[in-house]
């Protein structure tokens, strides 16, 4: 039971720190947290079933969720724009 | 193949006349040379009888529309009385229309009146016919209008239009019941395999009523009067030989059709009704043209009694006598009008005398009245000898008070316009010349009617006492108008009395198509109170609630991905709420 309680106080803080975070680098980070969460949930699951490949494509999306919040985060750093609502041409 | 050509000369006026940069009254005597050309051509078809085979014109869905030319004494009549007639009506609007005016226009739409005239009664199937025949309603609409600066000449151009369509629509609806019944549009067959039946009986009806309504017959007369507003040749041609009596050529050519469907006594209810109104209007007429308008509608109504008796070629002579004896008196009234520079006979003065116009005058309106020997007294002796042959008691009664009123409305007409004595003016050869001519004709035209009883393959039957009794009749017509009009018998009481003013208010028969047509207006109003405030509030009604939900959406759409994933994180709790406790 605890990985599973831990696993969902940690998406909570995840799903919380995307929704009240404007920086993109906290998003990006909670976003990390909540796939970690996923990842804890997963793990905690496979114990019964002894399935870990979930957990390998899980990193996988990380890596490359990781990379393209990376690519994004540079070039908000170049054009001084680090607040996520100022990127609103997305919308288009 | 010369039946094909009998239009070709008016067109060819026609044509001439829109190039014709100036000098009109050229147009105009190359008017009249047509008309002779055509009557010639119209006796070179007569005596080379047969007729031609027909041009195809268009398809439609297998059933191939023709071109094709009926050769019969009918069209031939009619085709004669449109060139003779039109001869003297061209050279006459020389001398009548103001040579400064631009009368390119004037000379084209006239030219158009007969041509499609005569493409009318030469026409071997309906379709054609119709074609023609609404070319007839608009020229005589173009030319009712001509003058268009006045509001109303307009007014009578529409109104006569109107009441034409009206006709038109239900002509057309006609034939086509007929091509529904007898699987086609060639006049002949269908007169052929006439059978008496539903159909038959409708399509007959229809085009009685499209008949009438040219022939400005009750209900559909209203028109006729107005049309007065048009220019005084123009309402010669129009009474004498083209408009009008289109009608009565489309029911003299269906006669047999309309026989077999047992629409006669339709015929004949018409003719009596409107013999009755239009007498009764005329006599208390002060507009010189407008009486002249109401004989013709009386006239008329003679003839189609004639057909509907079935007396078809005391009908047609009738009709033939009544185009001279017509156009003699509309030509008559022009000058009279240029004469007297008024239309109200009541204060008309010309003179009484031994002149070319009174007498003239005076042999038309005693053909009219039908004393003898003139050509009217012939033609109209022979449908009063077919009426008394009925034995019809009341029809009878109606037709010898007709005879009577005829009598005394076109002589007090006559009476009131040559009461004092006057000055004479100058008026145009062209216009002097066609007064002898066709008083001539008037005159003389009684001659032929043994020969027009044999040319139809059918006999005259005149009776003295039929012949007698319609003089004594007129002479009763006469000899009222004389005493009242001439010897100043008082009838101050009679012609302000309540009936003397219900026919001056033409039997409030206007004032109820003005009703109804108000009626029909408020209709229409009502139609586009609907579509404004209804149908066109609903289409833009859509269009600004589809705005407004766009409006509130934009909201949504902020550009804040903060917003998006508060959404998207809301939703998906939706979701699985949705799923785990109510699905």
């Amino acid at each position: 039971m605890i990985p599973l309680i831990a696993s969902m106080v940690l998406f909570s803080i995840g799903i919380y720190g995307v929704l009240s975070k404007r920086d993109i680098l906290r998003i990006t980070i909670s976003v990390s947290v909540i796939l970690g969460s996923i990842t804890l949930l997963l793990a905690s699951l496979a114990q019964n079933s002894g399935n870990y490949s979930f957990i390998l494509f899980i990193w996988a999306v990380e890596v490359m969720e990781i990379l393209v919040a990376l690519a994004v985060f540079l070039y908000l750093a170049r054009s001084e724009k680090k607040d996520i609502n100022d990127l609103q041409q997305l919308r288009w | 193949m010369i039946e094909y050509l009998i239009p070709a000369p008016f067109l060819l006026v026609m044509i001439a006349a829109l190039l014709w940069p100036r000098r009109s009254e050229y147009v105009g005597y190359l008017g009249a040379a047509a008309g002779l050309v055509t009557l010639a051509l119209v006796y070179l078809t007569w005596r080379s009888g047969t007729p031609g085979g027909e041009l195809e014109w268009f398809a439609v869905a297998g059933t191939m529309f023709t071109w094709s030319v009926m050769v019969d004494q009918l069209s031939l009549l009619l085709a004669g009385i449109v060139a003779g007639i039109g001869t003297f009506i061209f050279l006459y609007s020389v001398g009548y229309m103001d040579a400064s005016e631009e009368l390119r226009r004037y000379y084209a739409e006239l030219a158009l009146f007969a041509t499609s005239m005569l493409a009318v009664v030469m026409s071997a199937n309906l379709f054609q016919l119709f074609f023609a025949w609404e070319l007839v309603g608009v020229s005589s609409y173009l030319l009712i209008g001509y003058w268009h600066d006045r509001k109303t000449a307009i007014a009578a151009a529409r109104k006569a239009f109107i009441t034409i369509i009206i006709g038109d629509a239900f002509l057309l609806a006609g034939i086509f019941l007929l091509w529904k019944g007898y699987g086609t549009f060639a006049i002949a067959p269908i007169l052929e395999a006439a059978r008496a039946d539903t159909i038959t009986t409708i399509a007959g009806l229809f085009i009685i009523i499209g008949a009438i309504s040219k022939s400005a017959q009750f209900p559909l007369h209203a028109w006729l009067p107005d049309a007065m507003e048009g220019p005084t040749p123009v309402s010669a041609f129009l009474h004498s030989a083209t408009m009008v009596k289109a009608g009565l050529f489309l029911v003299a050519r269906f006669l047999p059709l309309l026989a077999i469907a047992g629409l006669s006594p339709v015929l004949i209810i018409i003719a009596v009704i409107t013999i009755i109104i239009s007498a009764c209007m005329a006599l208390v007429e002060n507009d010189i043209k407008r009486v002249l308008a109401y004989s013709t509608m009386n006239q008329l109504a003679f003839i189609l009694l004639a057909f509907g008796l079935g007396a078809t070629v005391a009908g047609l002579y009738h009709l033939l006598n009544h185009s001279v004896f017509k156009a003699l008196l509309f030509m008559a009234a022009g000058v009279i009008i240029h004469l007297a520079g008024t239309q109200d006979i009541r204060q008309m003065e010309l003179k009484l005398g031994w002149n070319v116009l009174a007498v003239t005058t005076a042999i038309g309106a005693l053909a009219l009245a039908g004393l003898p020997p003139l050509s009217g007294f012939f033609s109209k002796d022979a449908i009063f000898e077919q009426i008394l042959h009925t034995g019809n008691a009341a029809l009878i009664l109606v037709f010898s008070i007709a005879i009577i009123m005829s009598a005394a409305y076109i002589s007090r007409w006559y009476l009131l316009i040559f009461r004092r004595n006057g000055s004479v003016a100058h008026v145009h050869w062209q216009m002097r010349a066609p007064l002898p001519i066709l008083a001539a004709l008037v005159v003389f035209g009684g001659l032929i009617t043994g020969m027009f009883y044999s040319w139809w393959d059918s006999s005259a039957s005149a009776s003295l006492f039929a012949g007698v009794l319609s003089t004594i009749l007129a002479l009763a017509g006469f000899g009222i108008a004389y005493a009242i009009y001439w010897r100043g018998m008082d009838i101050n009481w009679l012609s302000r009395s309540s009936m003397a003013e219900f026919f001056r208010q033409r039997f409030l028969l206007d004032d109820l198509g003005s009703a109804l047509a108000s009626a029909v207006q408020g209709i229409g109003k009502a139609m586009v109170w609907v579509d404004t405030h209804i149908v066109d509030r609903t289409v833009v009604g859509v269009g600004h609630m589809l705005s407004a939900v766009g409006a509130l959406l934009r909201r949504f759409i902020s550009g804040h991905p903060t917003n998006y994933l508060f959404a998207f994180v809301i939703g998906f709790i939706i979701i699985i709420i949705t799923l785990r406790f109510v699905l």
